[in-house]
């Protein structure tokens, strides 16, 4: 069953178009990793998931219901950690938790007591005074203590320091192994993706890129290396160039036994995100 | 509900203590301001506190709600928190509007209950009343919080919007003929209407109000919702320096502007619109006889008193004096005379029964000539030290020959010595103690001395010196008066020291002391007043002339005040026996302990015109 469905999103702020024609679709079960660069339109699918902001054409569904007019009711079955963090200063995270727990029926306080002490948060001291990493575990905890079928995360991370960051995404990756919660969480930081999720969306100036499992992703990009004083090679249909350089071609195949064929060497998720982006980019201009 | 519920509590949190301190403050400072008034014996109603406080205390109050429930939410960012929970962006605003509505209702119900049980004890306040009073209030604050509401979804636009407002409606005011409570939501609570207007209800104004404030709240709820909260967060940040220059560039115009328009219409100066008007034009002279049957009275006091104003404007060097408005009062006996109070510049208006028997002509043109010399001055010989001169000269200017009389009176004021320098120069409070004719004859036999003493000239030279001066309206005037003190001027007008004067004007009384003791005896007077009563003793040592009643003043005191009101005095007039000696008066539970009263004691005796004010003090009642 697929949890979030959309098709075709579009949204615009003003006369940017922000998403174009957006495709995604997101497995029950599934950690989702949403790669894109800074303005790429995460953050604006997300929201829009979560109903913060409306979408401006194109359907989205979650849970197999469409969003349109349902937006609190489905909005209370997802767990949203925002990008930043703006609770209350003078609240402590007991006060947070009397306060959201009236938005949400199945707010669990034992989970959410639990949860505080498995992060390691005062439960009585203000939030003015926590740290960026206290910070976003706080909103975690809060995401998770009515046990939604659905986590989305907005760069949860950003502006954590590395140790705070593994700490959190570890924490994200047991929740979905002791629960089975379907994770979307977007990032431009591509190791994090690679160490938390099983599927990934590369997104670029509004339109998905790439959309699968990572480790397909891995098996159709390579990087062709030319033999000198040698002809260009012939490549055929199912395989697209991606970039020409001197020595060598990126180059991506429709599937993995055509990139094998080709003998070309695999590359690290961080250069096939590159390469992909550089490439949409390059096209998209010409 | 929940959800709402949840809400309403973290908004009580955050803002309970605010709120509650505004509360507090709002109801200790109505309580003192209750107390305050309550001793005011010249307050006009203690209702008068509710539109005081709407206007001010509330006003604030709404300032501050609007920017801590809703400005701080977008400057904090914690917007985006409530966003992000399962709540519509139209429910967050909505709950901001009325719960921001309902504080901001139940200070002001705060005002409306103790303003009206505080009135209830000295004016009756029914049902009705009570309804109109909180239905203007209620069109009020709508409109006010509307305005608030408003404005704090304009984000850091919004110091310049409320400084601009605030310009815009002093601008209006000095711009054009309208003050700020007449613009329509703020004449709902107009501090001269909304305690007096029982069966009245400004039903245009109402509306108005309500419909304006519901409709500035509706553009607050557009801007707080409108691109999906995204504009009102927009608005949010700081102020770039384009638009830091452009409000400077704007205010700046707007300052320009209000300085050089002036929308204000000359207002049509005052003038009788009956044609029973007699008017001596170079007298700026007009008498409204009402009736033709009161013509040839008029003509009379008109042919009397038009010479004395003519050589008055010649005399004082004045080209034009301000017009003197004389109005027929048939509801007034012949010794009363009304000063109306009528803007500076519509000169004076006076009423009196000049149709009466025993119409006082002298006192009524006496009256007419200070009041003249008064506006000459812009009303600067009020608090001038030197009233003494000018009550004096007001006197001496339109009195008859003979002033036996005046000087009989003087000599019973100073019968028990004569006052100093210093006490002349404090007129106010010594005219309190003798009384407006015993003060006005007094200062008439200072006058009548100086003109044997120094000429007709001099004395007219210091009512010039003293009265006829265009005064500054700076700092260069403190600094005249420092150079120009009284004995000075005096002495360069009238070639006399302040203080021979005084020793001439003393002896010029002492020829009527004999007559004074025997015609008006010696009357001693006392005073005891207490919680439970107030006595007055009145006594003779010597026989005296026949005495018609004797009259007991009395009123209550404000704490610093000053002057009295002679109109306002309590009167409690006996008739005195024949041949007696001495008579007790006793009036009990009037005054509470610690009160500070005004008692004054008066014997009217059957020679003579006017009463004669025997005594004044001030006291405290004692427990």
């Amino acid at each position: 069953m697929n949890v979030i469905e959309v098709r075709g999103l579009c949204k615009k702020f003003g006369k940017v178009n922000v998403l174009r024609g957006l495709d995604m679709t997101v497995e029950q079960g599934q950690v989702y990793g949403f790669l894109g660069r800074n303005g790429a339109g995460k953050s604006t699918t997300l929201k829009i998931l979560v109903g913060i902001l409306t979408s401006g054409s194109g359907s989205v569904e979650l849970f197999g219901q469409a969003m349109s007019g349902k937006k609190t009711d489905l909005r209370a079955r997802i767990g949203y950690v925002a990008q930043e963090q703006n609770f209350y200063g003078w609240m402590t995270p007991k006060d947070l938790g009397s306060f959201v727990r009236g938005f949400y029926s199945n707010w669990d306080d034992t989970l959410y007591q639990k949860l505080l002490k498995s992060m390691d948060l005062p439960a009585d001291r203000k939030v003015e005074t926590f740290s960026g990493g206290m910070l976003a575990k706080q909103g975690l905890a809060m995401a998770l203590a009515h046990s939604p079928p659905l986590l989305v995360l907005d760069e949860p991370t950003a502006g954590l320091d590395p140790v705070a960051r593994r700490e959190f995404l570890q924490m994200v990756i047991e929740q979905k192994q002791t629960q089975g919660t379907t994770i979307l969480f977007s990032s431009h930081l591509v190791e994090e993706v690679e160490r938390a999720a099983d599927t990934v969306g590369i997104l670029e100036q509004g339109t998905m890129l790439y959309e699968g499992r990572l480790d397909a992703l891995s098996r159709q990009v390579g990087m062709l290396k030319l033999q000198e004083d040698a002809p260009e090679p012939e490549l055929g249909e199912k395989v697209e160039i991606l970039r020409k350089l001197p020595d060598s071609w990126v180059i991506r195949c429709q599937d993995a036994e055509s990139l094998a064929a080709l003998n070309a060497s695999p590359m690290t998720l961080e250069d096939i995100f590159v390469e992909l982006v550089t490439h949409r980019r390059i096209h998209a201009s010409s | 509900m929940r959800a709402l519920r949840s809400l309403l509590i973290k908004e009580f949190k955050a803002h309970g203590g605010a709120y509650i301190t505004l509360f507090v403050i709002i109801g200790v400072f109505l309580e003192l301001s209750i107390v305050g008034m309550s001793q005011n014996e010249n307050h006009t109603s203690l209702l008068s506190v509710i539109p005081a406080y709407l206007l001010t205390f509330v006003a604030l109050a709404g300032a501050i709600l609007s920017k801590r429930l809703i400005v701080d939410e977008y400057q904090l960012h914690t917007n985006e928190f409530l966003q992000a929970l399962p709540l519509r962006r139209t429910q967050l605003v909505l709950v901001k509007y009325f719960l921001g509505l309902a504080a901001l209702v139940s200070l002001a119900a705060l005002v409306l209950i103790a303003g009206i049980l505080a009135a209830l004890r000295s004016e009756p306040v029914g049902w009705n009343f009570a309804g109109l009073l909180t239905l203007r209030t209620a069109g009020y604050l709508i409109f006010w919080w509307g305005i608030c509401f408003c404005y704090s979804f304009t984000g850091r636009f919004r110091p310049p919007l409320i400084w601009g407002s605030l310009l815009t409606l002093i601008g209006v005011s000095f711009t054009t003929d309208s003050d700020f409570v007449d613009l329509w939501p703020f004449h709902l609570v107009d501090p001269g209407l909304m305690p007096y207007q029982r069966d009245i209800f400004p039903h245009k104004e109402f509306w108005v109000s309500t419909l304006l404030g519901l409709l500035l709240a509706g553009i607050g709820f557009w801007l707080g919702t409108a691109r999906e909260g995204r504009l009102v967060s927009q608005l949010s940040g700081r102020l770039s320096q384009r638009e830091k220059s452009a409000i400077g560039v704007v205010m700046v115009l707007f300052l320009l502007v209000t300085s050089i328009v002036d929308l204000k219409k000359d207002k049509e100066p005052y003038h009788f619109e009956s044609d029973a008007v007699l008017r001596v034009p170079e007298a700026s002279l007009e008498i409204l006889y009402q009736e033709p049957d009161y013509e040839d009275s008029a003509q009379q006091f008109s042919e009397w008193l038009a010479p004395k104003l003519i050589s008055l404007r010649k005399e004082l060097g004045v080209a034009k004096l301000p017009t003197a408005r004389i109005v027929l009062a048939q509801d007034l006996d012949g010794l009363t005379r009304e000063l109306v109070p009528v803007k500076e510049t519509d000169g004076v208006l006076i009423r009196c029964n000049f149709t009466a028997v025993d119409f006082d002509r002298v006192e009524a043109g006496a009256l007419t000539v200070h009041t003249i010399v008064n506006r000459l001055c812009n009303g600067r010989a009020t608090y001038d030290p030197n009233h003494w001169v000018l009550d004096g000269f007001s006197e001496w200017w339109v009195e008859e020959k003979d002033i036996s009389e005046r000087l009989l009176e003087s000599a019973f004021v100073v019968r028990n010595g004569f006052p100093d320098a210093d006490t002349i120069a404090g007129w106010g409070a010594f005219s309190d103690r003798h009384g407006e004719r015993l003060g006005n004859s007094f200062s008439l036999s200072g006058v009548a001395c100086l003109e044997e003493a120094a000429g007709r000239k001099a004395v007219v030279d210091l009512v010039k010196a003293h009265f006829v001066r265009t005064a500054h309206s700076d700092i260069r005037e403190s600094f005249y008066q420092w150079t120009h003190s009284p004995s000075r001027v005096f002495q360069k007008t009238t070639q006399l020291k302040f203080d021979d004067f005084l020793k001439q004007w003393e002896a010029s009384l002492t020829p009527y002391k004999e007559q004074q003791e025997k015609l008006f005896g010696d009357p001693q007077g006392s005073f005891s007043v207490t919680a439970d009563k107030l006595s007055a003793q009145l006594s003779f040592t010597s026989a005296s002339t026949p005495i018609k009643t004797w009259t007991v003043l009395h009123t209550k005191l404000s704490p610093g005040q000053s002057g009295i009101n002679e109109n306002k005095l309590k009167q409690e007039i006996r008739t005195w026996t024949k041949g007696a000696g001495s008579a007790e008066f006793t009036l009990t539970k009037e005054y509470s302990s610690g009160d500070l009263v005004w008692l004054g004691l008066e014997v009217d005796y059957q020679k003579t015109a006017y009463p004669l004010r025997v005594m004044a003090v001030r006291r405290e009642v004692a427990p």
